[in-house]
């Protein structure tokens, strides 16, 4: 079976870079728009575009019921759910199975499987991945003490009824353990009516450690190597890079094979991320969740692997056994992919919708730009702020990084704010060259007096 | 399966046309026609239900969600308008399927259909035009 027409249900750049993919394949495409989409990029280059509802995303890129209709109405045989959006919803993926359109990711199950947090971390130990130490049945001060000498401190409290931060305390000394269990058990007793808690190992100096998997349907698991992206502000990764050359060898061994194994035990198909986080002081690894889409960091793979993910997508959903076999994946070189998104670094981030006057792109045989911006296009104030993703490779870590800190001067971007000036100052500190950063670095470094003034604005600052 | 031409096809063939020296397009793509003259030629091959051209009047009811246009009741019954239909502006002129679901299309003005610019059971994207109505109190009341 092979596939003949791809419903594109995403948009930016992801719907472009899925464009291309199906038509170096073959493919024909249909890009399904809102309203406030109709002339994108990837609109355009599609065979066909069809607008599926208004600008606002909950009744045009959410809809189920429209997307998987519009893709059925134009006759193709296959959906593409890009990442965000949909791309992680079951019931998508089940009403493409019902319709007979084929879902480009993971069976409905596992999508489900992986959504819950809490199976998923069963899922992973069950498949002998190691999951953050922790205890959810703390009822008690005893067990609170033992559970904390058991797995040592510092340690996280939280109320096991309930998600939300709710009655959160952080031990770091077991004198002070007596007091937070109190505090903690009380308040999740008053907000969830059950004082038991959940008791976890905090990871303070963590990076973040992901693994691509891809797989077959017919049981053959890949995995195409690591991506570092501990370089996040509130959970949002800024700045990702593989292969994970501040993690020892070792470990990186175990962490890919850990992926392969929750891969190979839940009977993983497609493309997909186990995300890890690796403990910098212990030199320990746990496993955070697995996502079930194909990621917005998947160039850096692309880079280091030469695969093309998006095109080994659709070949696996087409039903084609996997041509590559382990020994053949080589990570060769180093890549960092840089988020360029419409916001304001120094206004706390906000957004920055508007027409784009001016677009210049750095343009190298080591730099790859994926992007659905040019000049003079309008960046709705709908969705997402990415503008672009800036791919640069090198021989090794020190070269990618100063080529990675030379085409950030080169890009620019006029008529709207981009966090361009945050990138080119972010990189420039000695702890990101050096590599000595945690997940917590970034707002650690934006707390500090002098980040703001040290030049995040593209404009200069007015003083007094 | 040919593609259906979409209205970006349209607006672009139109803007090729304006920029022409030609005196009337005529262009059948699947199941849409479009035939358009500049306005010294009068051609009398014009008047096909699928003819993109709006008397100056009339006002475009169009689909307030995509779906598959569904143009009567069900069950084989006739089609709820056809041009000439008296319309209320709250009378259905047709449903859109979405799914399971089945929605009610108003015609919102009261007047007298012109033309219906869809087929039964065609999908129509958001805001497609699906016909059009010439308003009570128009040129022709």
């Amino acid at each position: 079976m092979s596939l003949r027409r791809v419903f594109v249900a995403n948009r930016g750049e992801i719907a472009v870079r899925i464009v291309r993919a199906c038509h170096a394949l073959g493919i024909e495409t249909v890009v399904a728009v809102s309203d406030a989409d109709r002339d994108s990029l990837g609109a355009r280059m599609a065979g066909r575009s069809v607008c599926i509802g208004p600008a606002r995303s909950s009744t045009s890129y959410l809809n189920v019921d429209a997307v998987v209709t519009a893709a059925v109405g134009t006759g193709c045989d296959a959906l593409h759910p890009g990442y965000g959006f949909l791309a992680e919803n079951a019931a998508l993926a089940d009403a493409c199975t019902e319709m007979g359109v084929v879902f480009i990711g993971p069976r409905a199950e596992t999508i489900r499987e992986m959504g819950n947090k809490i199976r998923a971390r069963e899922l992973a130990a069950r498949a002998g991945v190691p999951i953050v130490p922790g205890a959810s049945d703390v009822a008690d001060f005893e067990r609170a003490a033992s559970v904390a000498k058991e797995i040592g401190l510092p340690i996280l409290l939280k109320a096991a009824a309930g998600g939300g931060g709710r009655g959160m305390q952080v031990v770091r000394d077991l004198a002070d353990l007596r007091g937070a269990f109190e505090t903690a058990s009380a308040e999740a007793r008053a907000a969830f009516g059950d004082g038991t808690l959940y008791v976890e190992r905090l990871i303070l100096n963590a990076r973040h450690i992901e693994v691509q998997i891809i797989a077959d349907r017919h049981g053959k698991v890949l995995h195409l190597g690591e991506r570092d992206c501990t370089l996040q502000r509130r959970h949002q990764k800024i700045v990702e890079e593989g292969p994970a050359a501040l993690v020892a060898e070792p470990l990186l061994k175990r962490i890919r094979q850990a992926a392969v194994d929750l891969a190979v035990g839940v009977r993983y198909e497609n493309a997909g991320t186990v995300e890890f986080i690796v403990d910098q002081d212990r030199n320990e690894f746990f496993f955070l969740e697995v996502n079930t889409r194909i990621q917005v960091e998947h160039p850096v793979t692309e880079a280091l692997t030469g695969v093309d993910l998006v095109q080994e997508q659709l070949r696996i959903a087409a039903g084609e056994p996997l041509k590559l076999d382990q020994k053949q994946v080589r990570l060769t070189g180093h890549a960092i992919e840089c988020r360029i998104n419409a916001e304001a670094a120094h206004k706390g981030f906000r957004p920055s919708p508007g027409r784009i006057t001016a677009w210049r792109q750095p343009e190298h045989d080591f730099v790859r730009v994926d992007t659905h911006c040019y000049p003079g296009y309008v960046v709705p104030p709908f969705y997402d702020s990415m503008l672009a993703k800036l791919i640069v490779v090198g021989a090794d870590r020190a070269e990618a990084v100063a080529r990675t800190r030379k085409v950030l001067e080169e890009f620019s971007v006029e008529g709207i704010e981009t966090t361009l000036p945050f990138l080119r100052t972010l990189l420039a500190r000695p702890e990101y060259v050096s590599g000595a950063v945690n997940t917590r670095w970034v707002e650690k470094v934006m707390s500090e007096p002098d980040f703001s003034s040290a030049g995040i604005s593209e404009r200069p600052q007015v003083h007094g | 399966m040919a593609q259906d031409l979409t209205q970006a096809d349209m607006s672009e063939i139109l803007s090729a046309f304006e920029r022409s020296d030609f005196a009337r397009l005529d262009l059948a793509i699947g199941s849409v026609r479009l035939a358009v003259s500049r306005s010294a030629v009068t051609d009398a091959s014009v008047n096909d239900e699928n003819v993109i051209d709006l008397p100056a009047d009339a006002v475009v009811v169009s689909a307030p969600l995509l779906g598959f246009f569904q143009s009567s009741d069900g069950g084989g019954a006739a089609a709820l308008v056809g041009p000439g239909s008296q319309v209320q502006a709250d009378s259905t002129i047709g449903f859109i399927r979405v799914m399971q679901k089945r929605v009610p299309v108003k015609a919102g003005k009261n007047g007298k259909v012109v033309r219906v610019l869809v087929e039964d059971r065609q999908l129509v994207e958001y805001g497609q035009p699906l016909l059009q109505i010439l308003p009570a109190g128009g040129a022709e009341e």
